[in-house]
């Protein structure tokens, strides 16, 4: 059953005008109009409740570095005719400006761009365009670094630096993975670097889990299947990781591997679980994956593990439209309003030492 | 030049009456739109709109058959021209139903450039009322994509082709009003289902269309 939900903004209280005429309204004039320009509250409603949204998953770049199969994989999810001028489409939705029009649309208070090193599959978006994307609005956006692993054998020193560097940057505040994409193994100790670097940083590390739909993807569970990153999660017990999807399988739009990620984080406290993606319309057009993932984290006891994130921004309206669906899937999921504060937000400010703000 | 346009329409307007019984059924109109050309009948038929613009020429030949040249295209993306033939299989004065198989090309650009030959079946009906008509057209589009792959080895180079099917039905209708014997204008709905399970979905399309046409009557 669809529950009546509204993640509209809600905005702040405009003063009344008082009775009375001429100059004396003036300065409730000047009040109203100080309220009108002033930011809207941005909180999605859930039970009743007003509660603040992160999406801890956002991608941002320019379209010209995506691959060419990747390019056509994402220009066909566009509603034809809009797909033949999939650029121009995509360049308007990833730009900064463009994400964060979605953040109003959804309001959702803060999101976080990724970088990505993914030359074979998705492409790049590297750190450095992260970085000046989050200058468009260091309040509201936070960014992930990552590192190019494609050379790992002659360059992982240099490589590690860079990321490092990455972390020093104001607004950069983990680290972005995705194994199947960039072709090296959960289980490989050879990249382990990377997670000392993020533990260095306090930076938590975001990892794609589960086999992917993007062409050229390394599909085997050695990319894909949490349970070959078990190693290196018992290896760093200081660093975070978030298994990002909960290991769902995008080539057949089944769970994959939810209750793999589920054991993970019930037995190590630095494991933590996001479900962006899953819910969408095209992999879950009835809702009843996302629902199940969500009935599953409250059952396990492990509300206070989920962290929000869409995938966004795809499609215009999709981060809205992505909230609205998780919502759903929470209160389908049987989850109280206080653990939805949890997941939306509370559990990210958490993770990634956001709290005191 | 639109002002020149929108007056010489006008001046078809006022010039209809004497064109044209009141009962209509030999308009060029129907003819483009419904099927059922009288042998040297010559029809031009064209749509502008979104997405899509078409441009429709048929000759009647005898013995029911029109040979039919069209060309569809999504500006600076797709183009798809086709060479066929008409087959007139009902003609009264209260309507139409005709069917066309059209042998072509498809050609498209950017991100999800394509190109291959295509194959188009189509059936039209139409009813028809004086000088207004009402037209309905269903059809399929059947297109194949050769991929060529080149393998690089250090013993030499592999090339194989291969082909992709993709499958395009297609749904489209409208008003007609023959203004005149020779010219008529309508303004319709298109909705090409562009690769069906590749493309997610396919946006509805609108246009307006003009007629023209005659032959030794």
């Amino acid at each position: 059953m669809r529950i009546s939900i509204s993640s509209r903004p809600r905005r702040a209280d405009v003063p009344v005008l008082p009775s009375g005429s001429g100059l004396a309204y003036f300065p409730f004039a000047a009040l109203l109009l100080l309220a009108a320009c002033s930011d809207p509250e941005l909180l999605v409603e859930y039970r009743g409740e007003a509660l603040d949204a992160v999406d801890m998953h956002l991608h941002t770049g320019e379209w010209e570095d995506i691959g060419p199969t990747t390019q056509r994989f994402l220009a066909e999810r566009f509603p034809h005719p809009v797909g033949l001028n999939a650029e121009e489409t995509a360049s308007d939705s990833i730009s900064p400006a463009g994400i964060l029009k979605q953040l109003d649309r959804a309001a959702v208070r803060r999101g976080v761009l990724l970088a990505v090193y993914a030359p074979r599959t998705v492409g790049i978006t590297t750190n450095d365009a992260v970085i000046a994307n989050l200058a468009h609005d260091p309040d509201r956006l936070l960014g992930l670094a990552s590192v190019r692993v494609d050379a790992w054998g002659t360059d992982a020193d240099e490589q590690l630096a860079a990321l490092d560097e990455a972390l020093s940057a104001p607004g950069m505040v983990g680290v972005k993975l995705a194994h199947a994409h960039m072709h090296f193994r959960f289980d490989d100790p050879a990249y382990w670097g990377t997670y000392e670097v993020a533990a260095a940083h306090a930076a938590p590390v975001y990892l794609h889990t589960g086999p992917t739909p993007f062409p050229g993807a390394a599909e085997g569970p050695e990319y894909t299947d949490p349970a070959y990153l078990e190693p290196a999660i018992v290896a760093h017990p200081d660093t975070d990781f978030i298994l990002g999807h909960l290991g769902f399988d995008f080539l057949n739009d089944t769970p994959g591997q939810l209750e793999e990620c589920i054991r993970l984080a019930s037995a190590y406290p630095n494991v933590w679980l996001e479900a962006s993606a899953l819910g969408s319309k095209n992999a879950d057009p009835d809702g009843e994956h996302l629902a199940l993932a969500m009935t599953r984290i409250r059952e396990e006891g492990l509300t206070d593990r989920l962290i929000y994130g869409s995938d966004g921004p795809q499609a215009p309206g999709f981060v809205a439209e992505y909230l609205d669906r998780t919502l759903v899937a929470m209160e389908a999921g049987d989850w109280t309003a206080e653990q939805a504060a949890a997941g939306l937000a509370g559990n990210f400010d958490r993770v990634f030492g956001l709290e005191a703000e | 030049m639109i002002r020149a346009a929108a007056c010489s329409l006008v001046v078809l307007l006022l010039a209809a009456g004497p064109g044209l019984a009141a009962d209509a059924p030999d308009a060029a109109s129907f003819d483009a739109l419904g099927g059922g050309h009288d042998r040297g009948d010559v029809t031009l038929a064209l749509q502008g709109g979104w997405p899509r613009l078409s441009l429709r020429g048929q000759v009647g030949a005898g013995a029911r058959l029109a040979p039919v040249l069209e060309i569809e295209a999504t500006p600076s993306w797709r183009i798809e021209p086709s060479l066929g033939v008409g087959i007139s299989l009902l003609r009264r004065p209260e309507g139409r139903l005709s069917t066309e198989v059209l042998l072509g090309w498809h050609a498209q650009h950017g991100a999800l450039a394509q190109r291959g030959p295509s194959a188009v079946a189509r059936v039209r009906v139409m009813g028809t009322a004086r000088r207004i008509g009402f037209w309905l057209a269903i059809g399929t589009r059947h297109t194949l994509l050769f991929d060529r792959t080149t393998v690089r080895r250090s013993s030499g180079e592999e090339v194989s082709w291969s082909a992709r099917h993709r499958w395009s039905p297609h749904l489209a209708g409208g008003f007609v009003w023959a203004v005149h014997r020779n010219v008529g204008v309508e303004v319709g709905l298109d909705w090409t289902f562009v690769d069906v399970e590749v493309v997610a979905i396919s946006l509805p399309g609108i246009h307006v269309g003009l007629q023209f046409g005659g032959g030794p009557r």
